[in-house]
């Protein structure tokens, strides 16, 4: 029984460790460990959310692999996963690039940035909402001005605009933190790593790629880490924004799986969806284990 | 928006109030009249009791009204009670209320999300049979019988309904007298406005959905009810004919080829991101003539116009064929109240219900005062209502009285299909689904639903 004990100390010692440890993991079984042991079950069964519950096995995920919506919802997760790699990581390595430059006026930009982060997600999508009304939003008004390139542009009822439309929008709440996180990480970097590269010559370029993507890699794979979990999961701003409309166009899992259980009365096979969602979580988190495991953090 | 407030909270926030003064006005009236209602029950109340009602937060728009005449009244004729309210939006409630039951933590009274919600919630005996109470109280007698029905389950009174409303269409008044248009009571007509409106390059109906997508079931109801007709609707939701009917694919293609003209809101995108507070907007300046919305607009569209030289007014939407007579009110009952088994005070739950619907010229008062918030499905008398009450709102309830009345989705649907008649209805405006096939997929689901026992009470025809 070595796991019990790992360090090596004395028994008491070790008694102790785990009685702290205690609160917890009670809180872990409770709020955690059970309810997702819950939703496992619920989703062998026929469950409505309410009284009866009757097993029926693997039906839920069977009816799931051929489910028109859900393999929609999926594509969707991954479209907003490929640009919450891309575009916020991009903005938010940029701008801390800049502002480790920008001297006193740092501490100005971090909290502009910071702001949005700050808003509660109903209020940020109240703002876009507005901004994107197709006759009183940004392209109206601009259109007034005589800049007419986004008048009748409907950004939230266009089906092939609206996902992006969304994105976007939490696309300027993420990346604001992810500069104050990167800002974090490149201070942490020895800045004589910066002037051995300068008396070797290095240009820019190669300063960023040899010194400060080495310097924030356990970052960056820590912000993967949370960007593909977190867009698996993305509800918020979607369900605010369209509910998964226009005609489907911005379904993702979980909005698919909160009208299932809250609407259809489907709680069985939302279940479902959320057991199958943690699963795909789960396996982008045994990868990051796996990485650190091989030691690409040190 | 989710809000929370506790009674305690909401009083100490009233009586802080610059707006303290006006409550104080209304305070002595309505307490007379309400605790004359009261009068009879109150004296069985003589006991310490907490009652907790989970309530729409709508009703914060009017906290100085509703305490003033609905809780306070109650507590000063109830020593001992009191009345503990948590706020917060339908839908939440909706979600909320199964977790708490099945948790032992529900409440004492909670506003339900319309008659199919309370059919699942029902079914699980989670609420208290309100039979006896009706009996009491004189409830039959007191309700509309059709709203009444929409509470029963297995013939058994479950809910009282809370409001009722009807889908209708608005106009700048104004702009129609000063185009020399007729208010339009057929298919023909109205699409004669809507042309020569589309002409002029104002939109003929102003529409939008990005602050309520699921509120596209307005057009999909007026589209079922002025074409299909209530009786092809009725004779839908009882099994005796299939929603994949040829009536209800050509209202659908009907509804489909206003949006695809561009009639409504300049057509499916622009309908789709349009925001409630534009809709209006056009409609008050001129850049919409029509707008098909709900009865629960009139009080806002009443101060809209106020701030112009413009005037409005609302009709029922035309009959769309002319076997349909007009005019056609689709009823549909916005919410519900009722007392779950888990209340240990339902005696004094049911008679606030009861002090909630007081007399009916009280509660023609408070349309009169309050129009969006307590039209209650009541048996209204000649006289009820206040001679100040707009003749806009009083013509609602002189046509309940003499229409032809048809079924809102939002009350007479089962959930399923409900959800799915305005979840597939936006994949038929982006031309991803036909109108027989939505219509097909409805009547499978519907199907479904009818075989489990799932579909609400539907008031017969006649």
């Amino acid at each position: 029984m070595t796991w019990l004990n790992p360090g090596g100390l004395p028994r008491r010692q070790s008694f102790q460790g785990w009685l702290f440890l205690l609160p917890l993991m009670i809180a872990t079984i409770v709020v955690i460990v059970l309810p997702t042991l819950a939703t496992v079950a619920f989703s062998l069964t026929d469950w409505s959310g309410f009284g009866e519950v009757t097993f029926i096995g693997l039906e839920n995920f069977r009816q799931l692999a051929t489910d028109a919506s859900f393999l929609q919802s999926l594509k969707h997760a991954v479209i907003w996963t490929a640009i919450f790699l891309t575009v916020p990581i991009f903005m938010g390595l940029l701008g801390a690039v800049l502002l480790s430059e920008a001297g006193p006026l740092q501490t100005f930009f971090k909290l502009v940035y910071f702001i949005p982060v700050t808003l509660a997600s109903v209020i940020n999508a109240h703002i876009w909402r507005s901004l994107y009304d197709p006759f009183r939003g940004a392209g109206a008004v601009l259109e007034g001005l005589g800049i007419p390139f986004l008048a009748d542009v409907a950004f939230l009822g266009e089906k092939n605009l609206a996902l992006y439309a969304v994105a976007w929008v939490d696309v300027w709440r993420w990346w604001g933190f992810l500069v104050v996180v990167f800002l974090a990480a490149l201070q942490a970097i020895n800045p004589e790593l910066y002037d051995s590269a300068k008396v070797d010559g290095a240009s820019w370029w190669l300063e960023f790629r040899h010194v400060t993507l080495p310097g924030i890699r356990v970052t960056l794979l820590f912000v993967v880490l949370i960007t593909i979990v977190g867009s698996l999961n993305v509800f918020d701003y979607v369900y605010i924004l369209t509910q998964g409309g226009p005609a489907g166009a911005t379904e993702v899992p979980v909005t698919l799986l909160y009208k299932s259980a809250f609407q259809k009365y489907e709680a069985g096979y939302a279940a479902a969806i959320g057991t199958t969602m943690s699963f795909l979580s789960g396996l982008v988190l045994v990868g990051y284990l796996l990485l650190q495991h091989m030691g690409w953090e040190e | 928006m989710k809000q929370h407030l506790s009674r305690r909270q909401f009083l100490s926030l009233t009586s802080k109030s610059a707006l303290a003064p006006v409550a104080g006005r209304f305070l002595v009236p309505a307490s007379l009249a309400t605790s004359g209602a009261l009068s009879s029950a109150s004296s069985l109340l003589a006991q310490e009791a907490t009652i907790e009602l989970w309530w729409g937060s709508g009703f914060l728009d009017i906290e100085d009204y509703f305490n003033a005449n609905v809780i306070d009244p109650f507590e000063a004729a109830n020593p001992g009670v009191d009345l503990e309210f948590s706020w917060d939006v339908d839908e939440e409630l909706e979600r909320k209320i199964p977790i708490a039951m099945q948790a032992g933590a529900g409440p004492d009274i909670f506003m339900g999300n319309g008659p199919s919600h309370i059919q699942a919630v029902a079914r699980e005996g989670w609420l208290v049979e309100l039979d006896e109470y009706a009996e009491q109280y004189g409830w039959e007698e007191k309700f509309q019988t059709w709203a009444l029905d929409t509470c029963r389950v297995n013939g058994k009174l479950y809910c009282l309904p809370n409001s009722v409303n009807q889908t209708c269409l608005f106009y700048n008044a104004s702009l129609f007298q000063d185009m020399g248009w007729a208010v339009p009571t057929t298919r023909a007509e109205i699409e004669t406005v809507a042309q020569e409106a589309a002409d002029r390059g104002i939109i003929p109906f102003a529409g939008g959905t990005s602050d309520c997508p699921l509120c596209v079931n307005w057009l999909v109801s007026i589209a079922f009810n002025h074409y299909a007709g209530p009786d092809a609707v009725h004779e839908a939701l009882t099994g005796a004919r299939s929603f994949s009917d040829s009536l209800f694919v050509e209202a659908t293609e009907l509804l489909n080829s206003w949006m695809q003209q561009g009639w409504i809101a300049g057509g499916a995108a622009q309908f789709f991101a349009t925001t409630f507070s534009t809709v209006h907007d056009q409609l008050v300046k001129r850049e919409a003539a029509m707008s098909m919305e709900g009865t629960w607009f009139i009080p806002w569209v009443s101060s809209l116009f106020a701030e112009t030289d413009d005037d409005w007014n609302w009709v029922p939407n035309p009959s769309l064929r002319e076997e349909v007579q007009y005019p056609v009110i689709p009823l549909g009952s916005g919410n519900t109240l009722s007392i779950t088994t888990q209340s240990e005070n339902a005696d004094i739950a049911a008679d606030f219900l009861n002090s909630y619907y007081p007399d009916t010229a009280t509660i023609g008062q408070r349309i009169a005062d309050h129009s969006s918030f307590f039209i209650a499905p009541v048996n209204f008398q000649e006289g009820d209502f206040p001679a100040e009450l707009d003749g806009r709102v009083s013509k609602f309830f002189d046509l309940l009285a003499d229409g032809n009345l048809g079924y809102s989705p939002w009350s007479f649907w089962p959930a399923r299909t409900h959800s799915y008649l305005y979840e597939e209805v936006q994949k038929v405006f982006t031309g991803d689904l036909s109108p027989a096939d939505y219509c097909a997929g409805m009547a499978a689901v519907f199907d479904e639903e009818l075989a489990a026992g799932a579909v609400p009470p539907v008031f017969g025809r006649g």
